[in-house]
């Protein structure tokens, strides 16, 4: 705001620039008069103003259980059921444990903030970091400096790369995910079993995605799928159900053969079936994946029953396996090695050689089932 | 007044009372904002920020807008990495990067200038372009894998000190553009086409040139912005960077930027940049949220630009308090004139 001349800086240019008739009248005209005024009171506006959320900050904060160690959830991003749900069972099984659970993480889904939260948590003392990646490869020089500094890192529902982290939590294994995606889609075909389909993911960099998305494409050479040819793997630019919505009317103005949508995220199957319904879609157009009961519910009512079918597992679950394995992982008694093994909730895991646990398995949902999900 | 005073009070002062502010309490409350882990971290995680934020300040001090750093910053990142991938020379592939960059930014200006289209309109156009042309380049993958040199540049330490690497090249960076807009005839040019473009045009300043190349400053920090992103982040793909927009638009108008052109300093932006990033980093210490550290930083927004419309009431407010007699006074002398 040094308007003309004010400041420092200010009194250079304006001295400076004394023969140019535009400036002579910034630096001599009536803005001079008021600067004393105007700057206290600015600065004692903005003093004020910033003291406030630091003073709500001081009174809020985390008050971490005494004797507990700090460990630190950090989802792909906040504000959506799955990773609320997955921070909940995180907390419920890590008080058992010992563990607080801290959970926070970026609004919008970037894993350039997550690095933020990463080195924070570091900053912080928090003796183990639990991440779902956005992106494997931008995070994984702030996970690698975080285990330099000792901190043990968990991976829950998306994966970084092995040198990041120890063990790989995952929801469900992924090759049970793309055989029941394309179980549920070619079930509901007409002819069963035949056609194009698109994949509506989210963006190219999420992990899970594309793990599930590869698995499936393999699976397609078997015998059992061969007369379903998937057209396209949609990957909209941000995990929005706008960006979703947008990038399925494009796929489906270019793919306009597709007899079936499998979208294998929260978000995006929310937004297609409501496309679907919106553009009376419903019927030419098979659509499942993963879902949120909650979400999905509308759509499979007598009224709209746009969808039939989609598969979750129990993000509570998932969260409380993340926790015991972190525990594992703190005590030293599991290191990703073949044949290791903990307890969770009567759960007895062993770590495979991809140093990855399923934490449960996916449950497929229909009206049936749909209301009573309970999670 | 004093000069004292008048050193003492202005906005540059307001930020270092702010940033002092926030390290004091956020170091009393968790006790770890002050130790060179995080100030390293929180330092390599804003230099992108802070670099696009450099770039903005003069298109906004002439009262453009620039929304296309993003783009370019991909566009430029991803042509680089591209480059390397291919096996090219490193130093090579990098001017070739920014070369490109200061073209993305030449662009703009000879959309905005000399065609006189709206520079947001132009440079949202060209936003989703540049990041269109990177997305295109890599097919939506992305490359992970960087020559030593550019994650020494983006990541690590000078040799023997706790400085960042790329917090030196912001250094340098930060002198020549203060020395570009406060201490030559070109940043004169730039203030007094911010403040009065028609009257800037008669007394002889060259604006359509000006403008055009606080364009091209923009695109090519955008540039070395990408180049810094790829060293610390070690990743190049279409989407990268876009996150970065706002805050660095931010940084610019808490610097003291106004975002009606004409004003503002390009330490005041600095200093800025060092306040939002020392703010998110306490706020993250405490356990805040996304959505907490989002708002505090919406709200800071919020009281800087509002501070002057404020201050301004606060002295109509004075004014009206002085005796009315005097302003009889004043009116009837000025009508006998």
């Amino acid at each position: 705001m040094s308007k003309g001349g004010e400041g420092s800086l200010f009194k250079v240019f304006c001295s400076k620039a004394s023969s140019e008739i535009v400036l002579v009248q910034k630096c001599m005209g009536g803005i001079v008069k008021n600067r004393i005024i105007r700057k206290s009171v600015m600065v004692l506006a903005m003093a004020g103003i910033t003291m406030l959320p630091i003073a709500v900050v001081a009174g809020s904060g985390p008050a971490g259980a005494a004797g507990s160690t700090k460990v630190f959830m950090i989802p792909k991003f906040t504000g959506i059921a799955p990773f609320t749900q997955a921070a909940a069972g995180c907390k419920t099984e890590g008080a058992t444990l010992g563990l607080n659970c801290l959970y926070g993480g970026p609004t919008t889904g970037s894993a350039t903030l997550q690095v933020n939260f990463i080195n924070n948590a570091v900053s912080a003392g928090d003796k183990g970091i639990l991440i779902s990646n956005d992106d494997a490869a931008t995070t994984n020089p702030a996970l690698v400096r975080a285990e330099h500094h000792g901190v043990k890192v968990v991976t829950f529902d998306s994966d970084a790369l092995k040198t990041g982290r120890t063990v790989y939590v995952e929801g469900t294994s992924t090759a049970s995910i793309a055989t029941t995606e394309l179980n549920m889609l070619g079930s509901q075909m007409k002819p069963a079993y035949s056609g194009s389909f698109i994949i509506l993911s989210a963006q190219a960099t999420d992990t899970n995605q594309v793990q599930w998305n590869a698995q499936l494409k393999k699976d397609l050479s078997m015998a059992k799928y061969s007369k379903m040819k998937l057209a396209a793997i949609i990957n909209p630019p941000s995990d929005t159900a706008a960006d979703a919505t947008t990038s399925l009317q494009a796929a489906l103005a270019s793919y306009p053969a597709a007899k079936g949508i499998i979208s294998p995220t929260t978000v995006a199957i929310a937004a297609a079936a409501q496309y679907l319904t919106t553009n009376n879609l419903c019927s030419k157009i098979v659509l499942t994946g993963l879902g949120d009961p909650n979400q999905m519910a509308p759509f499979m009512t007598k009224k709209n029953n746009c969808v039939h079918s989609f598969a979750l597992w129990n993000f509570t679950q998932e969260g409380k396996v993340a926790a015991c394995a972190m525990k594992a992982v703190l005590a030293g008694t599991l290191t990703g090695k073949t044949g290791q093994s903990f307890t969770c909730a009567g759960v007895k895991e062993v770590v495979l050689p991809q140093q990855t646990v399923a934490a449960g398995a996916a449950t497929v949902f229909t009206s049936a089932n749909v209301k009573s999900a309970g999670f | 007044m004093s000069n004292v005073r008048r050193y003492v009070v202005n906005w540059e002062a307001g930020l270092i009372v702010l940033i002092v502010v926030v390290l004091v309490g956020g170091q009393a409350v968790d006790h770890d904002l002050i130790s060179s882990f995080n100030l390293q971290t929180t330092a390599l995680n804003n230099v992108v920020l802070l670099c696009l934020a450099f770039g903005l300040a003069p298109v906004i001090m002439t009262s453009d807008i620039d929304l296309s750093v993003v783009g370019t910053l991909a566009l430029s990142g991803v042509v680089m990495g591209d480059l390397f991938a291919h096996g090219m020379n490193t130093w090579l592939a990098v001017a070739i990067g920014l070369v490109i960059a200061l073209v993305c930014g030449l662009i703009n200006g000879v959309l905005v200038v000399l065609f006189d289209l709206p520079a947001l309109a132009v440079t949202l156009g060209t936003m989703g372009a540049y990041t269109g042309v990177s997305f295109l380049i890599l097919k939506g993958l992305a490359i992970t894998t960087f020559p030593n040199v550019i994650v020494s540049i983006g990541s690590s330490n000078i040799t023997g000190t706790q400085i960042p690497f790329a917090v030196g090249v912001l250094a340098v960076i930060g002198v020549v553009m203060t020395y570009l807009l406060h201490f030559t005839a070109f940043g004169r040019s730039v203030f007094a086409i911010g403040g009065n473009r028609k009257a800037a045009l008669y007394s002889g300043i060259s604006v359509n040139r000006i403008r055009i190349t606080t364009f091209v400053i923009s695109g090519f920090l955008a540039g070395v912005a990408g180049l810094l992103f790829l060293g610390n982040y070690q990743t190049a793909q279409a989407g990268m960077g876009a996150s970065e927009l706002l805050p660095a638009v931010t940084a610019v108008i808490l610097g003291g930027v106004s975002a009606y052109g004409g004003t503002g300093t390009v330490p005041g932006v600095a200093l800025a940049a060092v306040l939002l990033a020392l703010l998110q980093s306490a706020l993250g210490l405490h356990g805040l949220s996304g959505e907490g550290q989002t708002m505090a930083i919406g709200i800071l927004l919020i009281v800087a630009i509002g501070t002057p419309s404020l201050a301004r009431l606060f002295q109509d407010w004075k004014r009206r308090r002085q005796p009315i007699v005097s302003k009889i006074a004043t009116s009837g002398a000025s009508a006998n004139e």
